[in-house]
């Protein structure tokens, strides 16, 4: 068993994880209302270089590379950039959206992975850990990193509360937004910004390759059990907690477990048992 | 901004998807405060591309001048409303009709705060005055299509506006949604409200407008419906003669298929 050292520790972990999942359903209730769920994906794999790079640079500057911020700025930094890399990308001819979040997904990831085994080979890197940032692993995760996670997904939940009615706007007619005078450019850049603060706070307990199914699953659940955005982002908020939660509990009391791969995995329990109740399988068994 | 400037103008606009391939080639047009003005013309004609280039909406365009009541559509916004196409909506989206119509007050009650028991009022009333009143709470994936585009329009009501911009309202509507909307139109009309329609079907022009605009790339002419609608003019424009023929309008021409995005 890798249990945390101390009860309270292993508390702090759970809260802050339930608090990253929840954060995670309300981000994603507005991300696949906008249509951006390969973002998040994108998102997800690109903080990996940028989490590898800050970690060099706090060596090479004498300082703890595993310190949280730093690793959250870098991977937060690469994320943003392979986001704002897509559009570009798509209007060369023949590569298309599609093609071109495939591109940013995979050439960032290979960089990312290049630069792993870089920091791999350094002194310190090979007890810092980094790999387990693949897929997550909350055993792992310290004091620091928690309070540094929860004080990203607090100020994230408050500032989606803030901006939420405005991104509902926008996802549901983006015409009319802009007519209306609401400033889509700059609210679209802000949902961005709230799925990689999502994805960097939730990047060493889910890692970077499953957090988007953090970010996905418990708003696709939620959707299916109907209601307007905000009660789908409150359930959703909800779902995401729980998937959390239930994903850590398994991976400290399994050995071995990836706390990604359990988190998922709940997820997508709650989604396959959300479906009987969609309202879509209502309306056909009626 | 005087008293008496036209609720929207537009001089010499050209607008497209791609750099020098204009959908609409030019076109100068002033529409009178309370008039009722269909904008017609065959597919790929521009029609919608000429809506969404007046509020800036298309990805080029170039124009002389677009003035709404005499100045910039920025100092107007509270004054315009615009209607998206039905089909440009995805209406799975997770809201009430109620929701979608109290959405078009955001100007006025600013973009951070929530939604108040006043702005749901308000919405109500404006659903009442599209006959959707009991339709309030459902989710708008569960109605018809006619009552769809009722939503649309009751969000773009809910705020008064002094100018409607609509994107071929009557499509795909059924007949009960098709009067009623024109019925509420014609009201806001008679209150001094102007209104430009996109409009599909030219056996409904006349009991639903006033005024027509026919336009093929370029704008071919601007008047009263009966003048506008001449057999000449439609032939310049659709490439038959009469209305009676407006279902064996040919296809769009090759190359001029009109982007919907």
């Amino acid at each position: 068993m890798t249990l945390p050292t101390t009860g309270i520790n292993t508390i702090a972990v759970l809260a802050g994880c339930a608090l990253f999942g929840a954060l995670a359903g309300a981000v994603g209730t507005l991300v696949l209302a906008r249509r951006r769920a390969l973002v998040a994906d994108v998102a997800g794999h690109a903080t990996l270089p940028g989490v590898a790079l800050a970690f060099l640079v706090a060596e090479a500057l004498g300082v703890d590379g595993r310190t949280p911020w730093m690793l959250f700025l870098g991977g937060a930094a690469t994320a943003l950039l392979a986001a704002a890399l897509v559009p570009p990308l798509a209007r060369l001819r023949r590569v298309g959206s599609d093609g071109a979040t495939a591109l940013a997904l995979a050439g960032f990831f290979g960089l990312g992975a290049v630069l792993l085994s870089v920091v791999q080979s350094h002194p310190s890197g090979a007890q810092g850990g980094l790999r387990t940032l693949l897929f997550g692993n909350a055993a792992a995760i310290t004091l620091d990193e928690v309070g540094a996670l929860a004080a990203v997904a607090l100020a994230s939940i408050v500032a989606l509360v803030v901006l939420f009615r405005a991104l509902a706007i926008v996802a549901f007619d983006e015409a009319f937004a802009r007519t209306a005078g609401l400033p889509v450019r700059a609210l679209d850049l802000a949902l961005i910004l709230l799925l990689v603060a999502t994805v960097v706070a939730g990047m060493q307990v889910a890692g970077i390759v499953l957090v988007v199914a953090l970010v996905i699953t418990p708003a696709a659940a939620s959707r299916l059990l109907g209601g307007t955005l905000a009660t789908v982002a409150r359930r959703a908020a909800l779902i995401g907690a729980l998937a959390a939660s239930l994903g850590v509990v398994a991976s400290l009391l399994g050995e071995r477990i990836p706390t990604g791969a359990a988190m998922t995995l709940a997820a997508a329990l709650l989604f396959l048992g959300a479906i009987p109740f969609s309202r879509a399988a209502r309306a056909e068994a009626a | 901004m005087s008293a008496t400037a036209p609720p929207l103008e537009v001089v010499h606009l050209r607008a497209g998807y791609v750099r020098d391939a204009w959908i609409v080639e030019d076109a100068s047009f002033a529409l009178a405060a309370g008039s009722m003005t269909a904008l017609v013309g065959p597919n790929g004609a521009g029609k919608s591309t000429l809506l969404k280039a007046v509020l800036g909406l298309a990805p080029i365009v170039r124009a002389e001048r677009v003035a709404f009541f005499g100045g910039d559509l920025d100092a107007a916004r509270a004054r315009v409303a615009f209607i998206p196409q039905r089909s440009a909506i995805d209406w799975d989206f997770p809201a009430t009709a109620r929701d979608v119509v109290a959405m078009g007050l955001v100007a006025r009650i600013g973009l951070f705060r929530r939604t108040g028991r006043d702005a749901l009022a308000a919405a109500e009333r404006a659903l009442d005055s599209v006959g959707l009143l009991g339709m309030a709470r459902e989710q708008v994936g569960e109605l018809s299509g006619g009552q769809q585009q009722r939503v649309l329009v009751a969000r773009a009501l809910v705020a008064e506006p002094d100018l409607l911009l609509l994107d071929e309202p009557f499509a795909n509507v059924d007949a009960a949604s098709e009067a009623h909307l024109a019925s509420v139109l014609r009201a806001r009309a008679a209150r001094g409200s102007t209104v430009l329609a996109v409009h599909h079907d030219l056996r409904s022009v006349r009991a639903h407008f006033d005024e027509a605009i026919l336009l093929n790339r370029a704008l071919l002419a601007h008047g009263p419906v009966a003048a506008v609608l001449t057999d000449a003019r439609l032939a310049e424009a659709y490439g038959f003669v009469g209305v009676t023929s407006a279902e064996r309008a040919p296809a769009a021409r090759a190359g001029e298929a009109e982007a919907r995005a």
